[in-house]
């Protein structure tokens, strides 16, 4: 009987120890929880603030993407990892560009305190990096004039292919000079609106010269298409006629970890939240 | 009576020993609850950053997905509107203050701020581009909150 009683006992000790340990576990846990949470909650400014500044930043070059895309007409292509398109209308008139640039740059700057924005370079030549080959695209003279240039700092450009439509000036010819032996594929594909189209393809070596010369019916100067020797593959495409004509480059590099980007100059967007000790500096990427 | 004794005490004792018992137990549930109503109340000053982050990035979700639908281009106060209803999920609430530079035009759109809620807030600019041109520029400031 007594070991009955005593049992009744032990059960009652174990119960209210059972139900002592599994409170004292709940409220360790939940002790646990709320440190972590107070952790996360320190983490969660910076964290907000982070966040601000790529919704600024990421909006800012959106709107620059389409400043340049719908005013200036260019266009830009990706369709692979190693293959780049770059097409515009030489010359052309870049007087609505600059000023849709110039107020853009100022309605962000009068409205953000802690926004930059370094439009010098792209205002005057509208350059384009291309990545990760370190290739720049630009218009050598001025953006707006007859003339780009496509400058690799090394011979690593795998092929050219050159598309030249002229919607107002008849095509008269297509004359292939210079280098016709190599291993880089390059190619000239001229079309008119009367529906005259020229094509030329040659293996070429881009450490000499090529000369390509597209002529006008009834005009007294042409479109070029040249390489340089000594010049790592440049291409120069001028046109010398007072008619605008579309040139679009597509450019072939060899296969690299990282896919083809083309991006305004570094540093175009730079945002400074110095309260928060944070800045970003960045470009705008067209494809 | 029988059984009283093949319980072998007298039944005061026996009575004695089972309030003891239930005391026993009444003491203990209560101490657990109060752990228990400790541990909520801890749980429930403390702020969960992972949720704040959550409503904080659906507004600046839905801010990016109305500029590039090109809907903010539009600076209709009723598109912008019908579209933010459309994506806002049911658990939020969400204003939109729009200002533009060259028309000076200033929407409001969506909910009033309330007063007793944790409150989200971006802001991005826009291009607006009508007829193929860009013809004016834009800001947008975004709130959102839970209901």
């Amino acid at each position: 009987m007594r070991e009955k009683v005593k049992g009744m006992t032990n059960r009652g000790v174990l119960f209210t120890a059972g139900m002592v340990i599994l409170g004292a576990v709940t409220l360790a846990l939940v002790l646990v929880v709320v440190e972590q949470r107070q952790q996360a909650n320190a983490q969660l400014i910076p964290m907000l603030g982070l966040d601000r500044q790529y919704d600024l930043f990421t909006s800012i070059e959106g709107g620059l993407r389409e400043i340049i895309l719908v005013e200036s007409g260019m266009e830009f292509n990706a369709s692979n990892a190693t293959t780049v398109m770059i097409g515009e209308s030489i010359p052309s008139n870049a007087d609505a560009f600059r000023a849709a640039m110039a107020g853009f740059e100022d309605f962000v700057e009068d409205n953000f305190a802690e926004v930059q924005l370094n439009l010098i370079d792209v205002n005057d030549n509208l350059p384009f990096f291309i990545s990760p080959y370190n290739v720049s695209f630009t218009h050598p003279d001025q953006y707006g004039q007859d003339r780009i240039t496509i400058t690799p700092t090394a011979l690593n450009v795998k092929s050219y292919g050159i598309f030249i439509n002229s919607s107002k000036m008849e095509i008269e010819s297509l004359t292939w000079g210079g280098s016709k032996s190599g291993n880089v594929p390059m190619s000239v594909r001229a079309v008119d609106y009367l529906g005259n189209e020229f094509v030329e393809a040659h293996q070429v070596d881009l450490t000499k010269n090529v000369a390509i010369t597209i002529a006008f019916a009834d005009e007294d100067d042409d479109l070029l298409v040249q390489v340089r020797p000594n010049e790592l593959g440049t291409l120069r495409v001028e046109n010398h006629e007072e008619e605008s004509v579309f040139v679009a480059v597509t450019i072939g590099f060899p296969l690299m970890s990282e896919p083809v980007s083309v991006t305004l100059p570094p540093d175009t967007i730079r945002i400074n939240y110095s309260s928060m000790g944070i800045e970003h500096r960045g470009t705008v990427r067209m494809v | 009576m029988g059984r009283q004794q093949s319980c072998g005490l007298p039944s005061g004792t026996k009575r004695r020993k089972g309030f003891v018992f239930s005391m026993d137990i009444i003491i203990a549930v209560a101490f657990g609850l109060l752990l228990l109503i400790i541990a909520q109340g801890f749980l429930s000053v403390s702020r969960d950053s992972l949720s704040s982050l959550q409503v904080s990035r659906t507004g600046s979700d839905i801010a990016a997905a109305l500029d590039h639908q090109g809907v903010l281009d539009t600076l209709d106060e009723d598109a912008i509107a019908e579209q933010l209803e459309d994506m806002l999920p049911v658990n939020y609430q969400m204003r939109l203050e729009i200002k533009t530079n060259g028309e000076g035009e200033e929407l409001d759109i969506g909910e009033s701020l309330p007063a007793n809620r944790e409150i989200f807030s971006g802001r991005r600019v826009f291009a607006v581009t009508d007829g193929g041109e860009i013809s004016d520029y834009g800001m947008v400031q975004y709130f959102i909150w839970v209901k």
